[in-house]
C-alpha cells in the first residue's frame, strides 16, 4: 500500500518499554520480568499468554504499581503518551484509578467478605467520581445485569460468600467497568465462567472497545478467549517475550518453538480421550536461571548456540517479533 | 448405554439430592429460599470419571461439597459403596468419608503455607493410617510425590516456592495418598497453562488406571471434560438436564441448553473463531430464588411452548437417544 503523506503513528494507549522486575530474596535478587516491551493501541485487545510462573501477573502488577516493597521495577510506562513510571505513588494511584481498571487474577478473594457486592461496586463510583450513593447503587444493578447476573436488584444486596465462583468473577468485571476505563487490565477474567456466560462477557468487552475505544490487556491461559477477542498477543516464557504478533499470524504460523509446543498441548473437543501432549522437562525456576536461551533444555530444535547466547527479539514482518536463533527470518516489509 | 456396566453396587450413588440455602433479607423480612441443587440423581462406577458442566451458579460446587461431606444436604441420599453417608455426625463422617478426597481450583490456597511439601502430603496418613510408623508414613509421602513428578529435593520446599502446576500436583498427591476411592475435583486445572494442564490431566488418568479411583470432575472447559470423562452430567439451575456417555452428550447434545453450551465453546483458532457467531442465550435469566414453573430453561429456550411452563420434563432416555434428556421435545 502506498500513501502520499506518512502520518505520525497515533499515540498508543499504553506503552511498556523494557520492563524489568526483580524480587529481593535471601539469595539476592531474582529476575522475574526481563526486558518486556509492547504497545497497546486505542481500542485494541492485546493478550499475554504463556507458562505458569513466567511473570505475566507480575508485569501487570508492575504497570498498576501494585507490587510489594521488596520488588524492584525499572523501565518506561507511558499512558496515552504521559509518563506514569516516574511520578509519585499517590499521583499514580489516582491516575490509575481514574483511567485504568484492573481485574486481579485472585478474583475469588478480591472481594470484601463483610460488605454487600452491590455496595462494593457502587463505592468505586462514589470514591472516584463522587457519584451520589443512590445513583451509584442503581448503576451497580445495571452493571451486574450487563455481566449476565440474574435478579441483579436482589443480588446487589448479597454478600460475596452467597455468590458462586463465576458470579464473584463477574462482580469484579462489573466493578472494573464501573469507571468506563480507557484501559482494562484483566488477569484471567474468565477462568470461572462457563462457555455461554463467557461468550456473553467476551461480547460485552468487544462491544465496549468498538463503541468507546476501550483498550484491553488480557492475561489468560484460555486460548479460546484469545482466539475470539485478541488482536495481537505476546507469548511469555521465563520472564521474556518469546514471540509477539497478530493473533491470527501467531496461531496460524507460530515461529517460536515454545509457542508451537504450547499450542500443541491444547485439548480438543473433537478428539476426546486422546492422551495430551505436554512440553517435556520442567519449567525454569527464576532463582536458578538457565544460561543462553531459557527454553533450550526443553526445545526440540535446540542448537549449540542456544546454550550460550540468549536470542534477541528479531522482527519478521507485520510487527511479528520472535526471540529464537532459528526463527525463519524474512525481510521486513518497508 | 450410559447406565454403569457393572451390575454390582456402584461406587457412588446420588438419589434425589437437594440443597436449599436460606438467604436473609434484613432484620424484619423472612429469609428467602434458594434451591442450589434440586433433585439430582446420578451414579458412578469404580474407576470411572463423571464430568459435571453447566452454567455458572447452577450448583456444581454445592453438589461437590455435599459429596465431600463439607456441606450438608437438605434432602436426598448419598450412597458410597452402598453405605448411606448423607449428613452423618462429624465423627462418623470422618470415618465414612476417609476414602473421599477433594482437589480444588486454587492449589495455593488449599495448601497450608507454613508446612513443607512432604509434610502436607503425609498429613492424611497421619490422620488415617496410625498403624504405620512415622518413618513409613514419611517414605510413602516421598513415593507419592515421586509419582506425581516431584523429586526429593523439592519435597522440602514451602508451597510458595513452587509454580502453580507443581502446587496442583502436590494437591493431587495429597488427595491420592491414603487409600482413596473417590476424588472430587472442582475446576482443578482452570488456573494452569495448557501445557501444565495437559501434564496434570495425563497424571490424573494414569493414576486412575493404576489405582482404580473414580473422579467427579467439575470444569468449564468442555475440551478438558471431554478428554477425561466417561460420563457427563449437564446442569442448569440446580437440575441435571442431560446425562450420558461423554461422547454422546458432547458430540450430539440433545437438550437445547447443552446445544447452546457446546455451540458457545470458543475454537482456539482466531481465523475461525472471529468469523463465527456463537448462539448467545437470550431471554430472561431466571432467579434461583424463584425458578420458572415447568422446565427451568424455558425462559431462554428457542423451542419453548405452552407445555413447558406447565409440565416439568423428566430426565429420561427419549426417542432413541442413548443419553437421558430432560426436554419434552427431544
Ligand atoms: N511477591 C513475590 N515475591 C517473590 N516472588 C514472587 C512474588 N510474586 C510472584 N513471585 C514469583 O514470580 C514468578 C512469576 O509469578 P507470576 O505470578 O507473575 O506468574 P504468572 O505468569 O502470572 O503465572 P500464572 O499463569 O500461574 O498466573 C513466580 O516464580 C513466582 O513464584
Ligand atoms: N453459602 C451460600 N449461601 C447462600 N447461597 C449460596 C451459598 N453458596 C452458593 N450459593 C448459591 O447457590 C447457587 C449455586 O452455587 P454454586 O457455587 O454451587 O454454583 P457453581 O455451579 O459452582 O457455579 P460456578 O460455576 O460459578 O462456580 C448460586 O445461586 C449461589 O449464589
Ligand atoms: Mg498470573
Ligand atoms: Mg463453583
Amino acid at each position: 500500500m502506498t500513501v502520499g503523506v506518512t502520518l505520525p503513528p497515533p499515540t498508543p494507549t499504553l506503552r511498556v518499554e523494557d520492563l524489568n522486575v526483580s524480587f529481593r530474596s535471601r539469595a539476592g535478587h531474582v529476575d522475574i520480568v526481563r526486558g518486556v516491551s509492547f504497545d497497546i493501541a486505542k481500542g485494541e485487545v492485546f493478550a499475554i499468554i504463556g507458562e505458569s510462573g513466567s511473570g505475566k501477573s507480575t508485569a501487570a502488577q508492575a504497570i498498576m504499581g501494585l507490587l510489594p516493597d521488596h520488588a524492584r521495577v525499572s523501565g518506561g510506562l507511558l499512558l496515552g503518551g504521559e509518563d506514569i513510571a516516574h511520578i509519585s505513588a499517590r499521583a499514580r494511584r489516582r491516575l490509575l484509578g481514574q483511567r485504568i481498571s484492573f481485574i486481579s487474577q485472585d478474583a475469588l478473594s478480591a472481594l470484601n467478605p463483610c460488605t454487600t457486592v452491590g455496595y462494593q461496586i457502587a463505592e468505586v463510583m462514589m470514591v472516584h467520581r463522587g457519584t451520589p450513593r443512590r445513583q451509584a447503587m442503581e448503576r451497580a444493578v445495571e452493571l451486574l445485569a450487563l455481566t449476565g447476573i440474574s435478579a441483579p436488584e436482589e443480588r446487589v444486596n448479597h454478600y460475596p460468600h452467597q455468590f458462586s465462583g463465576g458470579m464473584r468473577q463477574r462482580a469484579l468485571i462489573a466493578m472494573a467497568l464501573a469507571l468506563e476505563p480507557e484501559l482494562l487490565i484483566a488477569d484471567e477474567p474468565t477462568t470461572a465462567l462457563d462457555a455461554t456466560i463467557k461468550a456473553q462477557i467476551l461480547e460485552l468487552l468487544s462491544s465496549l472497545r468498538a463503541r468507546f475505544g476501550m483498550s484491553v490487556l488480557l492475561i489468560t491461559h484460555d486460548m479460546g478467549a484469545v482466539a475470539r477477542l485478541a488482536d495481537r498477543l505476546l507469548v511469555m516464557y521465563a520472564g521474556k517475550a518469546a514471540e509477539v504478533g497478530q493473533a491470527t499470524d501467531v496461531f496460524a504460523a507460530p515461529q517460536h518453538p515454545y509457542t508451537r509446543a504450547l499450542l500443541r498441548s491444547m485439548p480438543r473437543l473433537d478428539r476426546p480421550g486422546e492422551a495430551l501432549v505436554s512440553i517435556p522437562g520442567s519449567p525454569p525456576v527464576p532463582s536458578n536461571p538457565v544460561a543462553g536461551c531459557a527454553f533450550h533444555p526443553r526445545c526440540e530444535q535446540m542448537g549449540e548456540v542456544c546454550m550460550r547466547i540468549a536470542p534477541e527479539e528479531a522482527l519478521l514482518r507485520d510487527g511479528h517479533r520472535v526471540a529464537c536463533h532459528f526463527a525463519s527470518r524474512e525481510p521486513t516489509d518497508a | 448405554m450410559h447406565e454403569p456396566s457393572g451390575n454390582g453396587i456402584p461406587l457412588l450413588e446420588i438419589r434425589d439430592l437437594s440443597k436449599t440455602y436460606f438467604i436473609g433479607q434484613g432484620l424484619f423480612r423472612e429469609p428467602v429460599e434458594l434451591n442450589a441443587v434440586s433433585g439430582v440423581s446420578l451414579r458412578l462406577d469404580k474407576g470411572q470419571t463423571l464430568g459435571i458442566v453447566g452454567e455458572s451458579g447452577c450448583g456444581k460446587s454445592t453438589l461437590s461439597r455435599m459429596l465431600a461431606g463439607t456441606t450438608g444436604a437438605t434432602s436426598g441420599r448419598i450412597l458410597l459403596e452402598g453405605q448411606d453417608v448423607t449428613n452423618l455426625p462429624e465423627r462418623q463422617r470422618n470415618k465414612a468419608l476417609q476414602h473421599v478426597q477433594m482437589v480444588f481450583q486454587s492449589p495455593y490456597s488449599s495448601l497450608n503455607p507454613r508446612m513443607r511439601i512432604a509434610d502436607i502430603v503425609r498429613e492424611p496418613l497421619d490422620v488415617h493410617r496410625r498403624d504405620l510408623s512415622a518413618k513409613q508414613r514419611g517414605e510413602r509421602a516421598l513415593e507419592m510425590l515421586e509419582r506425581v513428578g516431584i523429586g526429593k529435593e523439592m519435597a522440602q520446599r514451602m508451597p510458595h516456592q513452587l509454580s502453580g502446576g507443581q502446587q496442583q500436583r502436590v494437591g493431587i498427591a495429597r488427595a491420592l495418598i491414603s487409600d482413596v476411592r473417590l476424588v472430587i475435583c472442582d475446576e482443578p486445572v482452570s488456573a494452569l497453562d495448557v501445557s501444565v494442564q495437559a501434564q496434570v490431566i495425563n497424571l490424573l488418568r494414569e493414576l486412575q488406571t493404576s489405582l482404580q479411583v473414580s473422579y467427579v470432575f467439575v470444569s468449564h472447559d468442555l475440551a478438558v471434560v471431554a478428554n477425561i470423562s466417561d460420563l457427563i452430567a449437564v446442569m442448569y439451575l440446580g437440575k441435571v438436564v442431560e446425562y450420558g456417555r461423554a461422547q454422546d452428550v458432547l458430540q450430539s447434545p440433545r437438550h437445547p441448553y447443552t446445544q447452546a453450551l457446546v455451540d458457545s465453546a470458543n475454537v482456539p483458532d482466531p481465523a475461525l473463531e472471529k468469523s463465527r457467531t456463537p448462539r448467545i442465550l437470550k431471554g430472561e435469566i431466571p432467579k434461583p430464588t424463584d425458578p420458572p414453573s415447568g422446565c427451568r430453561f424455558r425462559t431462554r429456550c428457542w423451542m419453548a411452548q405452552e407445555r413447558c411452563a406447565i409440565e416439568q420434563p423428566e430426565l429420561k432416555q427419549r426417542d432413541g437417544s442413548p443419553q437421558s434428556v430432560a426436554c419434552h421435545f427431544v
